[in-house]
């Protein structure tokens, strides 16, 4: 005789407060270093040193980037670039999640306290620098994989090194699209990395405009080459008769 | 700036964002991830280590050593997630002071000796104990990180060979509870459900489980569940101190230690009263019992209890209920009344599917059994079990506690089928062993807790522990580190590192860790996970198998064990499917477990079995009967009737606080691996206690000062944390045990629960002062 009714939950709709004191207090996020003055700010040229070093540039088949240098112009005069061997310092291997490299005033973030500065990134005066933004902000449980550094120290010392980095630079033939050398498990938001002021300087693109990367961008694997089955068939049938 | 260079900008701005949401549609197969050019890498799936969840991760290979980690997006159970354990897992094989030999005390120091010499000095001295003090004084004490081989062979070797029943691991001090409550209620261990009753949810009620930081994958599903399906999808915290878990909930109360009890027995006495029971489930699945009561606390040596239970009729448990009415409940718990209705108006809604998600909290408690009984009540009134988004889940702690120790059974009363005190089922064992069935016994010997009484009483004088850390996690350990340091007792440490267990080892035997051998875990969801040697041990270490193996033989048990080298994991595993076949608990064949990240058992006819006891899911099921709870001889589960009784030693005016130990999500269990991953010990570096900010101020103690934590067994002190990551309530404190240097268990109490046998590490009485 189990009958269906109307919700009774109805009645509940008012959010119950925490019954320990003093939590309120702790929901206070980082406020303050939320800045988001990178797109109002530019740069008028298209700063060519920051091309990444190993692109193959090919300026006469570009479009004009006059107008288009907002995401991929220098960052402000002064501000502090991120670098590839920053990028690699706080991470155990390539891949690895990154540690949080700054100060956090309150241990229990969760949610949303993160993602105010990391989902869409902009200029911070306290660090000068531009924010890192996340390639993956549909997951926020951020302390899952991201923890801060409080000691410098090691429990006991380590054999871990770090291992071979991505090779930068592959192209199939002289000119052609770079080859993405790493995979796109949690690194297929090109932009993090590759647009914008607060991307990595030595991997910046030449050509941010372009939506669609992996329309020549592979990632280039190690698979054996392609090998006909027919031909083999072919071949053993020879071979039988 | 002009309006024509904004506009210009702002289409560069979403030209960009769309570049975004183009490139996540490529899907991430195997063959993709197959290794990135240039890289060097050959990529593995294996299990995670760590936790109990069971994460598929993809580990890099190069040059012979493990060194990059991914999720792998083709287990079912992470989805290509993992957590900073998990992705850091491989630096865990690196650090500095790995064992690669044996060692042997000479004189009391520790020397490398070459490992056959120390596996000769262990079999000899195994052998010599028994025959001076008797089989039942030799023990073998492993681990839910044991792989399914590694416990196999330990339970032939102890409970078919050698013919004792002194085998035990340290699943007890975590899953004992979980065990005795699914076997009272439902005859059968294991969850009927699986994790992905998670995206069919609605409502997710954790139960003292801050499983943000200890399942945090499965936790990121339940966020995911609730952002998809916003204003519908709520979150349910009851803990005992704020945690990031009831941070991320939409509703969080906190009860007083050991309450729950009672919360439980108030949601059930309102369902009934507001007429939410599924009659027709519980009249045709469903039997009502009371038992003993006033069952102690098994604080005294040698402590034995045994159940008496009793039907009784619907309106006897209505009665039962009536002295746990919410306004009651709430002056017990501090649990306001409000709060218990709006939980059991969540369970009771005939509209709404609900999951409910626990693991040490209520394991780790003297009452263990009945809580978990309780939390299945609400769930067989309501008829939320054993259906896709209805499902009462407990979550386990170790890579392996399923798997191996409740699996294939490494406890003193099990078998791999069924317990010693069954004679059909040591015939059963003995068959497929191939010994003489007397050898088995038919009597349980010592629990963790006791067998580690009776190494202090000298009952057991040789102890052989594999991949577990008892001088950390032992609770009381004022009592059970003199015991094993005492002259006469012989220690054995199979172990990768250095610990406090090792500290007082006799013999050390350096082990192979996770992906230096060949095995398999067995997750909480039943899911069994393969994985290959993928590197080499360092050293002389040997795999955990293997070194029971090469003792058994040296004491002439070779017919028992005559698995060649190239393929004794493999054949280990295809003779422990034999006790296990069958559409209750069938195995999936071993080459089809190499081919997936992990399948579930039962595993009948080349399908896993997602939702056991469901005619529709499970083909166990007697047909026509929609669903069979089959672990009991009528299909009926049990509505047990269990009370509120309080804890063993509660706060007095001597002793004013209450004491909570556990984890954090950078540590794991003892830290012996995680406290040598660089990244996890620079996050948190040492054991700290939380302390609630009221308390602090008026004791005028602040963040980061040094405070005296003293209970009736020991003292320490330890710096505080105020507003940290969780916060207690008032006149409570939490402690992470995974401190070698600050080992909390010297001041917890050695009281467990009279069924499960298991410790609560959640509960005693101390003191807080500033140092």
């Amino acid at each position: 005789m189990s009958s269906k009714q109307a919700s009774p939950l109805s009645g509940f709709l008012i959010i119950s407060g925490f019954t320990v004191i003093g939590v309120s207090v702790l929901f206070g996020v980082r406020a303050k270093l939320q800045a988001s003055d990178s797109h109002t700010e530019h740069h008028p040229a298209w700063a060519s040193a920051h091309a990444a070093p190993h692109a193959v540039v090919h300026e006469e088949v570009r479009p004009p980037r006059t107008a288009l240098t907002a995401h991929n112009s220098a960052p402000r005069p002064g501000a502090k670039v991120r670098t590839l061997q920053e990028y690699y310092s706080r991470r155990a291997y390539p891949g690895a999640p990154p540690i949080i490299p700054h100060a956090i005033e309150f241990d229990g973030v969760i949610n949303d306290d993160c993602l105010s500065c990391h989902k869409d990134g902009g200029f911070v005066p306290e660090y000068n620098a531009y924010t890192p933004i996340t390639g993956h902000p549909e997951f926020d449980n951020c302390r899952q994989c991201h923890v801060p550094k409080n000691v410098e120290t090691d429990f006991v010392a380590t054999e871990w090194q770090m291992p071979a980095l991505p090779k930068r630079g592959r192209q199939a033939i002289p000119g052609g699209p770079l080859q993405i050398p790493h995979s796109l498990h949690f690194r297929s938001n090109c932009k993090v990395c590759h647009v914008g002021p607060q991307a990595v300087v030595e991997i910046r693109s030449s050509h941010p405009e372009r939506e669609n990367c992996l329309q020549c961008h592979v990632v280039d694997r190690d698979i054996p080459l392609f090998k006909s089955r027919i031909d083999t068939r072919v071949e053993l049938a020879h071979v039988e008769k | 700036m002009d309006r024509r260079k904004f506009m210009k900008d702002a289409a560069l701005a979403s030209a960009c964002a769309s570049a975004v949401a183009m490139v996540p549609g490529v899907s991430f197969g195997t063959v993709q991830e197959a290794g990135i050019a240039g890289s060097g890498l050959d990529w593995h799936k294996t299990p995670c280590r760590f936790c109990g969840v069971g994460c598929g991760l993809l580990v890099g290979v190069s040059d012979g050593k493990a060194v990059a980690v991914k999720g792998d997006p083709a287990s079912s159970v992470s989805r290509g997630l993992g957590c900073v354990k998990g992705l850091h897992a491989v630096q865990v094989l690196y650090a500095a002071d790995r064992f690669k030999q044996a060692y042997v005390k000479r004189d009391g120091k520790m020397v490398p000796v070459p490992i056959s010499e120390a596996l000769d000095l262990v079999a000899s001295k195994m052998q010599e104990t028994i025959d001076k003090h008797g089989k039942d004084s030799v023990a073998l004490y492993g681990s839910g990180q044991w792989t399914i081989p590694d416990g196999y062979v330990a339970s032939k070797f102890m409970k078919g060979c050698i013919g004792t029943n002194n085998l035990e691991a340290n699943a007890r001090l975590c899953m004992a509870s979980a065990v005795t409550g699914f076997l009272t209620t439902f005859g059968a261990d294991e969850p009927m459900g699986c994790y992905d009753d998670i995206e069919k949810t609605e409502t997710f009620v954790m139960w003292g489980n801050n499983m943000a930081e200890m399942h945090p994958v499965l936790f990121s599903r339940c966020l995911e569940q609730r952002r998809r399906n916003p204003g519908r999808v709520k979150i349910i915290d009851l803990s005992t101190r704020a945690t990031r878990t009831s941070r991320a909930a939409d509703y969080t109360s906190n009860f007083r230690p050991q309450t729950d009890l009672a919360i439980a027995n108030a949601i059930c006495h309102e369902i009934i009263k507001n007429n939410q029971v599924d009659w027709d489930f519980v009249n045709q699945h469903v039997n009502f019992k009371e038992g003993k009561t006033n069952i102690g606390y098994g604080l005294e040596d040698h402590f034995k209890v045994t159940e008496e239970t009793r039907a009784i009729d619907v309106e006897a448990y209505t009665a039962f209920l009536e002295d746990y009415t919410p306004e009651k409940v709430e002056k017990l718990s501090g649990v306001s009344a409000y709060d218990i209705r709006r939980l059991a108006a969540f369970y009771g809604d005939p509209n709404r599917k609900v999951i409910s998600f626990w693991c040490m909290g209520m394991n780790q408690h003297t009452r263990g059994t009945w809580i978990n009984n309780l939390v299945y009540n609400i769930h067989l009134l309501t008829g939320k079990i054993s259906k896709p988004g209805d499902s009462p889940f407990s979550l386990t702690g170790q890579p392996s506690a399923c798997g191996t120790v409740r699996e294939v059974g490494t406890l003193t009363h099990k078998l791999p089928h069924g317990v010693v005190m069954n004679k059909e089922h040591r015939e059963f064992a003995a068959k497929i062993w191939d010994v003489p069935v007397e050898r088995i016994p038919a009597k349980p010997t010592y629990h963790t807790v006791e067998m580690f009484r009776a190494i202090d009483r000298g009952e057991i004088r040789f102890l052989w522990t594999q991949v577990t850390n008892p001088m950390q996690t032992m609770p009381k350990l004022g009592r059970y580190t003199p015991a094993c340091e005492k002259d006469d007792r012989f220690i054995v440490v199979s172990d990768i590192y250095p610990t406090p267990t090792t500290a007082v080892a006799d013999v050390i035997l350096p082990a192979a860790c996770w992906i230096e051998r060949e095995g398999m875990y067995g997750n909480s969801e039943r899911r069994t996970q393969q994985f290959d040697q993928l590197v080499e041990p360092p050293g002389e270490a040997m795999c955990d198998t293997w070194q029971i193996i090469e003792v058994a033989r040296r004491m002439g048990f070779t017919k028992e064990f005559p698995y060649p080298r190239e393929t004794y994991i493999k054949d280990i595993y295809e003779e422990y499917c034999l006790h296990q076949a069958g559409m209750k608990h069938g195995m999936a064949p071993y080459d089809e477990l190499r081919k997936y990240p992990g399948l579930q058992w039962p595993y009948v006819n080349g399908k896993e079995t997602k939702w056991r006891y469901n005619e529709k899911y499970d083909p166990a099921v007697k047909k026509g009967s929609g669903f069979e709870f089959y672990g009991k001889k009528d299909g009926k589960a049990v509505i047990y009737a269990r009370p509120y009784e309080p804890a063993p030693e509660e706060p007095d005016t001597d002793y004013p606080f209450w004491l909570c130990t556990g984890r954090v999500i950078e540590h794991w269990h003892t830290g012996s691996m995680t406290r040598r991953i660089p990244v996890l010990n620079k996050s948190v570096p040492e054991a700290y206690v939380e302390i609630n900010p009221e308390d602090a101020r008026r004791m005028g103690i602040v963040d980061g000062h040094e405070v005296r934590l003293t209970s009736r067994r020991g003292t320490m002190l330890l710096k505080a944390k105020i507003n940290g990551r969780g916060n207690p309530p008032s006149m409570s404190v939490f402690v992470p045990f995974f401190d070698e240097n600050k080992l909390i268990n010297h001041l917890t109490l050695d009281a467990f629960d009279p069924y499960s046998k298991q410790p609560d590490y959640k509960k005693c009485a101390i003191k807080v002062e500033r140092a």
